[in-house]
């Protein structure tokens, strides 16, 4: 149920900028725009149905304490 | 974003302020150092302060163009454009982070029953209709409200004065220089080497001569205000209850006799954290606008802002553990962003000399 009302929500909110997307010529903007959408829809998904993915604040704690040495 | 929106001088001001103060109104991050933390504070103050003066250098070298800009001009279109992405990601991550601190202390202190995604949808709705409407809304709503915090942080100062317990801050460097050094560190990157954000709003300022005395001047009153806070906590709890607690200022100003202004405490928070989020917000929608060479950062509002609600969301599992990555790996993560970088395209720009002109 929660993903559909996401899925409504984000329709929704797409149906805001689409006149603007509509009009625009620029590819670079165009496909920035449905990158981060995707993203975002991404993002949202996870959150809400608590998948079990490494948030990147878990990853890029890994990371530093590999650059690190473990001293953090 | 079109370069014309005009910020006056205290409009930045009350910007940086705002920014500054953010969710340390709340958080204490230097507490790794005890009782020497004041030390710390007033370490991470002057490195803050010759930081700024980096970025000051950069701007000024770079022809008063924004972060996302420099980087182009200095590292070439492609490398720049990189650079310019991990910002952006640092933007939206800092935001993400200021907005589950400030829904962690929503749930934690003021409304438990309530949702933590409700919260953070509503402050999304309300942050990104700041952003969507521009810098000028953003920088006028903060100087509606930015005053008031320093007002209260002011009266809680004063009026908790005959309840200070000075032992709380002795003995001074008991356990040597090192543990100052890295609460110093902590402090320096949140909040005051953050202030790399507003090089995305320099440009926007009407009267660009006036950007040193306007940040030299909003930098020490904000870090006098945090200065006086952490001593207040200090010497009100002491710095074992300090290391315990989630926020220490939430349960310093609850020893005021008589008065239950807590809650105050958490208007006030809702709206600094309010301005530190619109900057972070507004600087990767206007980065994003500038990379993809599009006029406008508003199309940029509504995915930003979903990014930002699910990250909140996703990057902890608790309030303890956002402590926890705030005080001990956001300072390491956030060196490259906040030092290497900047100095980079400083010492860029020197080389480069004449030929950036």
């Amino acid at each position: 149920m929660a993903n559909i009302i996401l899925a409504i929500v984000c329709f929704a909110l797409f149906l805001i900028d689409f006149p603007v997307l509509y009009k625009s010529q620029n590819k670079q903007f165009l496909t920035a725009y449905g990158f981060l959408m995707l993203l975002g829809l991404a993002t949202l998904i996870i959150a809400i149905n608590e998948l079990p993915v490494a948030s990147p604040a878990k990853l890029i704690e890994k990371l530093i304490k590999q650059v690190m040495g473990g001293s953090v | 974003m079109n370069k014309q929106a005009n910020l006056s001088s205290i409009q930045l001001a009350i910007l940086i302020m705002g920014f500054l103060l953010g969710s340390t109104i709340i958080i204490v991050p230097g507490s790794y150092a005890k009782q020497d933390a004041w030390l710390a504070y007033i370490m991470a103050w002057i490195g803050g302060i010759l930081l700024f003066s980096c970025y000051f250098v950069l701007y000024k070298r770079a022809g008063s163009r924004t972060l996302v800009e420099i980087n182009r001009m200095l590292l070439g279109r492609w490398l720049g454009n990189l650079v310019s992405v991990l910002y952006i990601w640092y933007f939206i991550h800092l935001a993400a982070l200021v907005l589950r601190n400030f829904g962690e202390y929503t749930i934690t202190a003021i409304l438990p029953s309530t949702p933590l995604w409700f919260i953070m949808v509503c402050y999304v709705l309300v942050t990104g209709y700041s952003v969507r409407s521009g810098i000028e809304v953003t920088a006028r709503t903060a100087e509606l409200i930015v005053p008031f915090i320093f007002l209260f942080q002011l009266a809680i100062f004063a009026v908790l004065i005959p309840y200070y317990d000075f032992t709380n801050v002795k003995p001074i460097l008991a356990e040597g220089i090192k543990p100052v050094l890295k609460a110093g560190l902590s402090v320096l990157t949140f909040p005051f080497g953050e202030s790399i954000v507003l090089l995305m709003f320099l440009p926007y300022l009407h009267h660009s001569r006036s950007i040193k005395k306007t940040y030299i001047i909003s930098f020490l009153i904000a870090g006098g205000v945090l200065l006086l806070g952490i001593f207040r906590d200090l010497a009100i709890m002491g710095a074992g209850e300090i290391g315990r607690t989630l926020f220490p200022p939430h349960y310093t100003i609850q020893r005021i006799p008589g008065l239950n202004i807590d809650s105050l405490l958490g208007v006030f928070f809702f709206m600094s954290g309010g301005t530190k989020i619109c900057c972070c917000y507004l600087a990767a929608t206007i980065g994003l606008s500038q990379i993809t060479n599009s006029r406008d950062h508003r199309p940029f509002v509504i995915p930003i802002g979903m990014i930002l609600t699910g990250l909140s969301l996703w990057v902890y599992d608790s309030a303890p553990e956002m402590l926890a990555w705030a005080i001990e790996v956001w300072p390491y993560y956030s060196l490259p962003f906040q030092i290497f970088i900047p100095l980079l395209l400083l010492i860029l720009s020197f080389i480069k000399g004449k030929k950036m002109a």
